[in-house]
């Protein structure tokens, strides 16, 4: 997507000072003519808004600048990958159809375990979040286990896709 | 399923690095060749602290978590590593004490049993090594079929085996001459030792490092770790062509002059030929990396990488010198401390945080802020001590080949210098990091929920 379609916001001022830059935010989309994307500037990934977004049909692609600094492209034309299906869910599992899906490949260990744990924060008990991974994160499975998630495995050409199921919230 | 932080890789690394500046500090002392005799009883102390002591311990602790990890399997045994660790370091001990009571060292007129500390010391070491093998090998075993590195660890632990009995054997042949047959002891305590070496540096160490460096630099740089057909066929040539080497070398021990020593020679050519290729596909594993920034581990985990490509110049020329034994200290030197101490070294200092941090915030991830693991250490502090240690190397090498003993303790005190250096470095990864807010620290989903609220606007 050209950049010319790219509305850019630039919130990393605003979260350095505490404010609270979703009302910007959601102003920015309501703004955004039929076919424009959104290009948000921050300081960390905001992971929540994947779906909020997601909802509203925008897909999202997340670029780490730096320590501080994410880019996260908000577009309307979303490749299949990045928005929600509509499907039933697994029939098999009996598991809902995936909230959220991150894609983690080309993130350095233990980027994908960390990604992949503050996501399922923000899901609610029951619900389901897909991630393809590079390679398996070895790690990660005591943890999701110590905290009540399932997770189904299944190794494909392109990647490691992991299926999580977020359990009840533990004390 | 999974893995977890295997508690007892990092009590290994810490005696595996007390081994290690003991022995530099025996360097600078000018304790060892070339101050002292190749065979000097304090140079095979030395070496000893080297191998057993750092180079083994330093390979077992990782391997206790990297096996698990390459396999995506517990380890078969959890109360294994401590037995290990108690019987070689153990058995370390009683071996360098009985080192130092060889006739010739400085204790010469240590009290009656002074004799069996070295065959007792090898018998624990060989005991430790057989608990380690049980266990890493049963776990192997469940994870057939065997990825690259781990095929690279699984030859290398057969190696582990020929070395720690053969060494054995010199000990308890040197202890009770009449215990082998005669005329088996001569010469397998002379022509037996390269032997020895050739299953320790080149076997155990090297293939291991071969396998553990393709793991971790794919990982940590995002290159791809399928190394493909090729890949699989410079294992096979390598840790073959060590594999002929070494019985070709032991049947020419028992029968020199019979067409052992043509095979022999083919082995070491296949060796070279396999390590040379492995050389080549690392440097293409480096450029097709997707990570462009080298960090630490990386960058001089090539400069190690390097050294073993050096190693290689020193055995061809030591081969063309013929069998004198100065010639083979130089690439033995460059093998034991520049590739693999460097290797060892550099991937400490990315394994140690990593495991530290994992430990650490494992159970907070998600739920607060958590710093990352580049936060636990500063590479701009950490960089002149591996470029110090390096450099040092490259010093104490051409001492060697001079061959100058002065310049080599000056360079061993170098060493010693800059390994301690490393070693603070390792040390000040597994304290707290500096928590400076906005700088490094990343916010969790709850602050970002704070900041963007959520959906559900917990």
């Amino acid at each position: 997507m050209a950049t010319e379609e790219m509305v850019t916001l630039d919130v990393r001022e605003d979260l350095r000072n505490g404010r609270e830059p979703l009302r910007r935010i959601l102003a920015a989309v309501d703004a955004l003519a039929p076919g424009q994307g959104l290009r948000l500037l921050t300081t960390f990934e905001p992971l929540p808004l994947y779906r909020l977004l997601g909802g509203r049909g925008l897909g999202h692609e997340a670029r780490r600048l730096g320590v501080a600094d994410w880019e996260v492209r908000f577009f309307p034309d979303a490749p299949a990958e990045a928005t929600a299906p509509v499907a039933q869910g697994d029939p098999a599992s009996g598991w809902p159809a995936p909230a959220m899906h991150l894609d983690n490949r080309g993130l350095e260990p233990p980027e994908p375990m960390m990604r992949i744990l503050e996501a399922l924060e923000t899901l609610a008990p029951g619900e389901v979040l897909a991630a393809v991974n590079e390679r398996e994160p070895v790690f990660l499975f005591p943890e999701l286990a110590a905290r009540g998630h399932a997770v189904t495995v299944e190794r494909r050409d392109d990647g490691v896709h992991l299926t999580i199921r977020r359990g009840a919230d533990p004390a | 399923m999974g893995v977890r932080v295997e508690p007892w890789a990092l009590r290994y690394f810490g005696v595996a690095f007390a081994s290690y500046l003991a022995a530099l500090a025996a360097m600078a002392a000018g304790l060892t060749y070339p101050s002292a005799g190749l065979l000097a009883p304090t140079t095979l102390a030395a070496v000893h602290l080297v191998t057993v002591g750092w180079l083994t311990l330093l390979m077992l602790g990782a391997l206790h978590q990297f096996v698990p990890v390459i396999t995506g399997r517990r380890l078969a045994s959890d109360r294994s590593p401590a037995a290990t660790l108690l019987l070689v370091a153990g058995g370390l001990i009683l071996m360098v004490a009985g080192f130092l009571a060889l006739p010739g060292g400085p204790w010469p007129a240590l009290p009656a049993g002074g004799e069996l500390l070295l065959p007792l010391g090898g018998s624990a070491v060989v005991a430790g090594a057989a608990v380690a093998l049980a266990n890493l090998g049963r776990t192997l075993g469940r994870a057939r079929p065997l990825s690259l590195p781990a095929r690279y660890v699984a030859s290398a632990l057969g190696f582990l085996a020929l070395t720690v009995l053969l060494g054995l054997t010199f000990a308890l042949a040197m202890t009770w001459p009449g215990l082998l047959p005669a005329g088996m002891a001569g010469p397998l305590l002379g022509a037996g030792l390269p032997l020895h070496l050739l299953a320790g540096v080149g076997g155990w160490f090297t293939l291991t490092a071969m396998g553990v460096a393709l793991k971790l630099l794919a990982m940590f740089t995002l290159a791809p770790e399928d190394r493909g057909k090729t890949g699989q066929g410079i294992w096979a040539v390598t840790a073959g062509g060590m594999a002929l080497a070494w019985l070709a070398g032991l049947a020419g021990v028992f029968a020199p002059g019979s067409p052992a020593g043509v095979l022999a020679r083919a082995g070491w050519g296949l060796t070279g030929t396999g390590v040379a290729l492995y050389l080549v596909d690392i440097r293409r594993l480096f450029g097709q990396r997707r990570r462009r920034g080298l960090e630490v581990n990386a960058r001089f985990g090539a400069w190690a990488l390097g050294c073993l490509g050096l190693t290689l110049l020193a055995c061809a020329w030591a081969l063309l010198r013929g069998r004198e034994p100065g010639s083979w200290a130089l690439a033995v030197f460059l093998a034991l401390f520049g590739w693999l101490s460097g290797l060892g070294l550099s991937q400490l200092y990315k394994i140690v945080p990593f495991l530290t941090w994992i430990e650490r915030y494992g159970k907070r991830m998600g739920r607060e802020r958590v710093p990352r693991v580049q936060d636990l250490v500063q590479e701009r502090r950490a960089r002149p001590w591996f470029q110090g240690y390096f450099g040092a190397v490259a010093l104490a090498a051409a001492a060697l080949a001079i061959p100058s003993p002065a310049l080599f303790r000056a360079a061993a005190a170098l060493m010693l210098l800059a390994a301690a250096g490393v070693g603070r470095e390792l040390l000040a990864s597994r304290r707290c990091p500096r928590a400076s807010p906005g700088h490094g620290a990343r916010d969790g989903p709850a602050g970002a929920r704070d900041a963007v609220a959520g959906p559900r606007g917990s």
